[in-house]
């Protein structure tokens, strides 16, 4: 079955939710569908969004108390409140084979025992993203795009982003807005004569580069070769994409729809913008897979706050830092519903939103202080439908695998595979 | 209501560093591999305990412990013994119908088996002393491109180091993506363009001058802004708005304020700052397209006052206005007055990436906001901390004027444009010159090795393809050159050893390389590459001549600056703000020269190859004015940091003693004392705890407020769990509550809610259980009896660093040789860094 998206006519104004119309571009529609043909009949296209942070959440008022269908928002998750039908927090799901307390998103997306390798001190698997953008990101001008923050500060765990390649390597993320932007939608002037030559000059580059690469390899050890095959590795990265650039070579990158960010952000700042580029990637059809290591400590000072993110996760209830992580988590929420506007104001051929074909995955890989038991996990969008939102549920132990919900989300967009990582199952109540 | 107990104490421990790879790599004393990893206590414990549900008769949970491997061989058999471990640690097991173990042998049973699953874990991930190959870490890559070109490189621009045990070094962390690539060609081409400058020449050296008096046409359009202010707000039928009022008030009082300040006979002269936020600073800009370079800056300047005052100092921020984290910040001590001005002279390297601005401020240390304008926004004054210097009244700063001359004549580099170009210029050369060209530059850049022709023929179809698109010569010239600064060979000291091949030893070529990174993080200079080449760099005398010139160098400030950051986690300072804590006299200005002392005694102990055993306790302390004033210490005067001698009975002298150690292993408006306990365990006793368990179960919360750190970290002894870690780790910390939050001496602790007041109780007993202690001193005394094992933790602190790989049981033999040989020649941190640069695995490929 081949999914065509054909960009949508509206375009979002920043931070509003507004919508407009804009006469149709020729230009973004696939190439397979001509301007005087408009893509009926097609279905939306589905998409995946991953969202983690450092830290974990206020112990005490984050996660909801009640379980079902008519259960109340937790103070923290309050900010959601109008998007209440369209998420599940999911009680009691965890990475059993977590254990470093500080490790909020190196096995987030991967679920891996990353001591389980003879030999090596730390090895880690293949991240859920990265095997669904094998599937999702064949007709997308980028497979998938990783994001991660440019002060990263502690409490994250080894990674550069959520990502993790097939191989266990750690995929590094665009920190800057700015950087994004001109990935998405940078050199879209370039006359088509001027974007031959650059790729077959990427090519040259390459071919040099490998060229002192492979001379190395020859006399090297097996260790000392595994660390070069990761430069290996890197350009053979840049020549799929080259592959890709050419293929999407007689297709102009899309006009963008918002505003080349400019100035030094602050850290909401940054995240907003991050997010309204997100919505930008999907608005366009650049991209169907997203993951966001999202930044953690300048948000406290956003806020007024003169505390740590790892103080927050060391306090008692009545401490100045407690309040800080409360705050943090209600800023935190209000983003995600700012995102989810953004996405549902997106509309596709058919009518519906484009936020009823994606899959939120909102959570971190540490629950409070050391705690890595049923962890934050927030689950938003309806993947296409199918999936039974508006509850919040609680499964029955809290040895859940959290990659349960990994190996469900990969089904949910098509992807057949028998298991993710330490998956057992599937989590009854939420897929129907 | 439940909570850890390490909400007091804040375990920042593996804050900043894999924890994991920290459990993995901690390192445990002594213990030579026996075929059974786990100790007959813990058989005995299971046998008691355990086996009556999970052994031959029933195997509860599909558990089986009789016949579980004692020897740990795999992965596998580790995760069965830690699922256990987790069980006792969680109070799973046994469960409360069956019979319990007392709290002393769960405690026991608890240390033995979470140490022999560390030391099992550890031989399992052993690297078997093989280095693996490492890319330049964003620090060497910015000193070898200042090295080849003269020029600053902006490495944040890079993914971020990965580490281990807080060292940038181990080619076992690093990662390699696509990201790192493009961002590596784009990096080059950045460079490049700084240095094949076509066009105009850039000018020479210049002097400017700028004076800072009343009679200064800068100074009238200053004060224009609050005089616009008030005409805009009383003229008649100006708009009331919300906070006018506020607004006025405040323009009014600073208007006020500038009459005063004309009227200064000082002002005349020269500006007289902050008088009471009207002049917060004064600054001088590069402007917006200098020529790069290093500068000289003058700043005439003195007390605002005939006779000279002691507590004076001229803060020099370099960040554009109001930015909230300033690139650099400097302190200089003002000895003048504005009868006899001194000149404070410093220089500035103008690269293009720093700001060009430099803003010239008093000290002010920390400032109190004036109540009544408390709730005032910050953008009503023109200035930051207008609002709070309104009632300052201490003595101002007067500087009459800012001199800069430059761009100083800049070193020779090896690839500067004159050696690229060799003296030609490049407007007359043509593509034939090309080849030559690229292969000289080539050449440096993989530290003197010829690249393949393969490799050369590439890069000229680069060349050729850009000419052809209609590039100029130059133009293509760059674009090519950028490939070679993202070539493997430049970005991987390349060091070939086939693979089955036995390890060999190192060419003197690559000797050389190795130790010039180690101690300087770049390529080998002339005099070192001359050494190496003539083929006696091996020669006894000679290798301890280029190790001792290496060290003396004031570029060995770079390892152990970094060094320090990753052993010691110095990093942690940046996360405690100066303001939250609860000394007055502890600023930013304090703050740095504190940290900066860890480093400055360190490096002193390097290069004088003084006692190890000083950073445990030594009789002087290394010191600027600032640091000095801070701890009390008088007649110190000036920046520079010097060697001070302590009184008798002092307890500074030593880490311990430092006001850095001190406030990173705490909050900064609280001590740490598990923190501070897990630092002498980890950093000088060798005897480092394991990470705080994940899922710990959880203390009293309710219980904490008004108690003794000490008595609710007594707690720690009612639980088996606890205990099992903490009877070795509090009390440590508790003798150094002598010490506050950021290391002055104290008489008495305040409760966690600041209600109550307890006297310091800081008699404990050291780790080994048996050699007791009263206080600090006393403990001090007992670690100096230790000292070999801070010689062991420095030795393989040192050796991770310097091999770019963790030390694993493969290398315990070296490890103890290094020692011994290094108490034999009396302890020298000197000797140490000599010992390690001449062992094998330093040596050998």
């Amino acid at each position: 079955m081949k999914t065509i998206h054909p960009l949508t006519r509206r375009v979002v104004l920043r931070g509003l939710g507004a919508t407009i119309c804009l006469p149709l571009l020729e230009a973004f529609l696939p190439s397979t569908v001509s301007a005087a043909e408009p893509a009926r009949g097609m279905k939306p296209a589905k998409r995946l969004i991953f969202l983690s942070y450092s830290w974990g959440v206020s112990k005490d008022d984050w996660f909801p108390k009640k379980a079902g269908r008519d259960y109340d928002l937790s103070r923290c998750l309050e900010p959601l409140a109008r998007h209440k039908p369209d998420f599940c927090v999911l009680s009691n799901l965890s990475n059993k084979n977590a254990t470093q307390g500080h490790w909020a998103t190196t096995t987030w997306l991967t679920s891996a025992d990353v001591t389980a390798t003879p030999g090596k001190q730390f090895q880690n698997t293949v991240s859920v993203d990265q095997v669904a953008a094998r599937h999702l990101g064949v007709e997308t001008r980028f497979p998938s795009i990783e994001l991660s923050n440019s002060a990263p500060g502690d409490g994250y765990g080894p990674g550069s982003s959520l990502s993790w390649g097939p191989a266990g390597n750690a995929i590094a993320g665009e920190t800057s807005p700015v950087s994004f932007f001109d990935r998405l939608f940078g050199a879209s002037e370039v006359p088509l004569a001027e974007r031959k030559y650059l790729i077959d000059h990427d090519r040259s580059v390459l071919d040099a580069v490998m060229a002192d690469a492979k001379s190395m390899h020859r006399q090297i050890s097996k260790n000392d070769r595994q660390k070069i095959d990761g430069y290996f590795d890197s350009v053979r990265d840049i020549e799929v994409r080259l592959k890709k650039s050419e293929e999407w070579l007689d297709r102009p990158k899309p006009k963008a729809p918002l505003e080349r960010p400019a100035g030094k952000l602050n850290t909401i700042e940054e995240i907003t913008v991050m997010y309204d580029l997100m919505i930008a990637a999907i608005q366009t059809d650049m991209t169907r897979v997203i993951t966001y290591r999202q930044p953690v400590e300048g948000l406290f000072t956003d806020l007024g706050y003169k505390v740590v993110g790892h103080s927050t996760t060391h306090c008692t209830v009545q401490s100045e830092a407690y309040r800080a992580s409360i705050a943090r988590d209600q800023k935190q929420a209000e983003l995600l519903a700012h995102l989810i506007d953004g996405l549902k104001a997106l509309k596709e051929p058919d009518g519906s939103s484009n936020f009823h074909h994606t899959m939120i995955a909102y959570g971190s890989g540490v629950r409070t202080n050391h705690d890595l038991r049923d962890t934050p996990t927030l689950l938003a969008g309806h993947g296409g439908g199918g999936i039974i939102q508006g509850q919040h549920l609680v499964y029955q132990s809290k040895q859940t695998p959290l990659a349960n919900l990994w190996h469900g989300m990969l089904k949910q967009v098509g992807v057949d595979t028998p298991r993710f990582a330490d998956s057992d199952g599937t989590l009854p109540g939420l897929f129907a | 209501m439940a909570t850890h107990p390490h909400i007091l104490t804040s375990v920042l421990s593996v804050l900043g560093q894999p924890a994991c790879l920290a459990l993995l790599v901690v390192l445990i004393p002594t213990g030579t591999m026996s075929a059974a990893d786990i100790a007959p206590a813990v058989d005995r414990f299971l046998t008691t305990y355990c086996v009556r549900c999970h052994g031959p008769e029933k195997q509860k949970g599909s558990q089986r412990f009789d016949t579980l491997p004692r020897a740990i061989g795999d992965a596998a058999v580790a995760q069965s013994w830690q699922d256990m471990l987790d069980a006792l640690n969680l109070s799973e097991m046994p469960p409360p119908d069956e019979k319990q173990p007392t709290k002393a042998e769960l405690a026991d049973v608890l240390e033995t088996l979470t140490a022999n699953l560390m030391i099992a874990r550890r031989r399992l991930v052993d690297s078997g002393g093989d280095i693996v190959v490492r890319r330049l870490n964003r620090r060497e890559y910015q000193q070898t491109i200042r090295h080849l070109f003269g020029v600053a490189v902006d490495t944040s621009f890079l993914p971020e180091d990965e580490k281990i045990d807080g060292f940038d070094t181990l080619g076992q962390a690093q990662e390699f993506s696509s990201l790192h690539l493009e961002r590596y060609l784009e990096l080059g081409k950045r460079v490049l363009s700084r240095v094949i400058v076509s066009g105009k020449k850039p000018g020479g050296s210049q002097t400017k001058k700028v004076e800072f008096g009343t009679a200064e046409p800068a100074f009238a359009k200053e004060v224009k802004g609050p005089e616009k202010t008030i005409a805009d707000l009383t003229k008649p039928g100006a708009g009331k708005k919300k906070g006018d009022d506020l607004k006025l008030t405040i323009a009014q009082a600073e208007r006020k304020l500038i009459d005063e300040y004309r009227a200064l006979a000082n002002a005349q002269t020269g500006a007289v700052i902050p008088f009471r936020g009207i002049k917060p600073s004064v600054d001088y800009n590069f402007g917006g397209s200098p020529t790069l370079g290093t500068y000289r800056v003058r700043v005439r300047c003195g007390a605002d006052h005939a006779t000279a005052q002691d507590e004076l100092f001229l803060r020099v921020v370099r960040g554009n206005f109001r930015s909230a984290v300033p690139d650099a910040v400097d302190y200089h001590q003002v000895t003048g007055t504005t009868v006899a001005p001194q000149v404070i002279e410093f220089t500035v390297e103008i690269d293009g990436i720093r700001s060009n601005r430099l803003a010239f401020e008093r000290r002010n240390g920390r400032l109190h906001k004036v109540p009544a304008l408390e709730k005032a926004p910050t953008y009503y004054f023109v200035f930051p901390n207008v609002a709070e210097l309104l009632e300052d009244r201490r003595t101002n700063l007067w500087i009459d004027s800012v001199e800069v001359e430059g761009p100083l004549p800049a070193p020779d580099v090896p690839l500067s444009a004159q050696h690229l170009f060799a003296g030609r210029d490049p407007a007359k050369l043509g593509d034939a010159d090309a080849r030559g060209l690229i292969e000289r530059f080539a050449f440096q850049a993989f530290r003197r090795q010829t690249p393949e022709p393969a490799y050369v023929d590439r890069l000229m179809e680069i060349f050729s393809a850009g000419r052809a698109h209609g590039a100029t010569f130059i133009d293509a010239l760059k674009d090519t050159l950028a490939v070679v600064l993202a070539s493997p060979r430049f970005l991987y000291p390349y060091e070939p050893r086939p693979e089955g091949q036995a390890p060999r030893q190192l060419s003197d070529r690559e000797l050389a390389i190795r130790l010039s990174y180690l101690f300087w993080s770049s390529p080998p200079d002339e005099e070192l590459w001359q050494v190496a080449e003539s083929g006696k760099l091996r020669e006894r005398g000679v290798f301890a001549a280029q190790v001792n010139r290496l060290i003396a160098a004031e570029r060995s400030g770079l390892l152990v600056e970094t060094f320090l950051t990753g052993w010691l986690e110095l990093h942690r300072l940046a996360a405690i703000n100066p303001d939250t804590t609860h000394a007055a006299g502890y600023d930013d200005a304090a703050q740095r020269s504190t940290r900066r002392e860890t480093i400055e005694f360190f490096h002193a102990l390097m290069r004088d190859n003084r006692p190890i055993h000083a950073l445990i306790q030594s009789d002087f302390v290394t010191v600027d004015s600032i640091a000095a004033r801070f701890y009390g210490l008088p007649g110190v005067t000036g920046d520079a940091f010097r060697s001070v001698k302590l009184p008798a009975g002092s307890l500074r002298g030593g880490l311990l003693g430092q006001s850095a150690i001190l406030t990173l292993t705490g909050t900064g408006d609280r001590t740490s004392p598990v923190e501070r306990g897990v630092f002498v365990l980890r950093k000088i006793l060798d005897r480092p705890p394991p990470p705080a368990p994940a899922n710990v179960p959880m203390l009293d919360e309710k219980q904490v407020g008004t108690r003794s750190i000490r008595e609710t970290l007594d707690q720690h002894m009612s639980k088996a769990q606890c205990q099992s870690c903490h009877r070795r780790i509090d009390p440590m910390g508790f003798a150094l509550e002598r010490f506050d939050p950021v290391g002055l001496v104290r008489d008495e602790v305040l409760s966690v809610d600041g209600t109550q007041r307890f006297p310091i109780a800081t008699a404990g007993v050291m780790p080994d259980g048996k050699r007791s202690f009263a206080d600090y001193a006393q403990m001090r005394q007992r670690l100096m009896e230790d000292r070999d094992q801070l010689v062991r933790v420095l030795t393989r602190n040192l050796m991770t660093y310097a091999l770019g790989r963790t030390i694993g049981f493969t290398d315990q033999d070296t490890v103890e040789q290094i020692v011994a040989a290094t108490i034999k020649d009396g302890y020298g941190l000197g000797s140490l860094l000599h010992h390690i640069v001449q062992s094998r695995p330093f040596q050998t490929k």
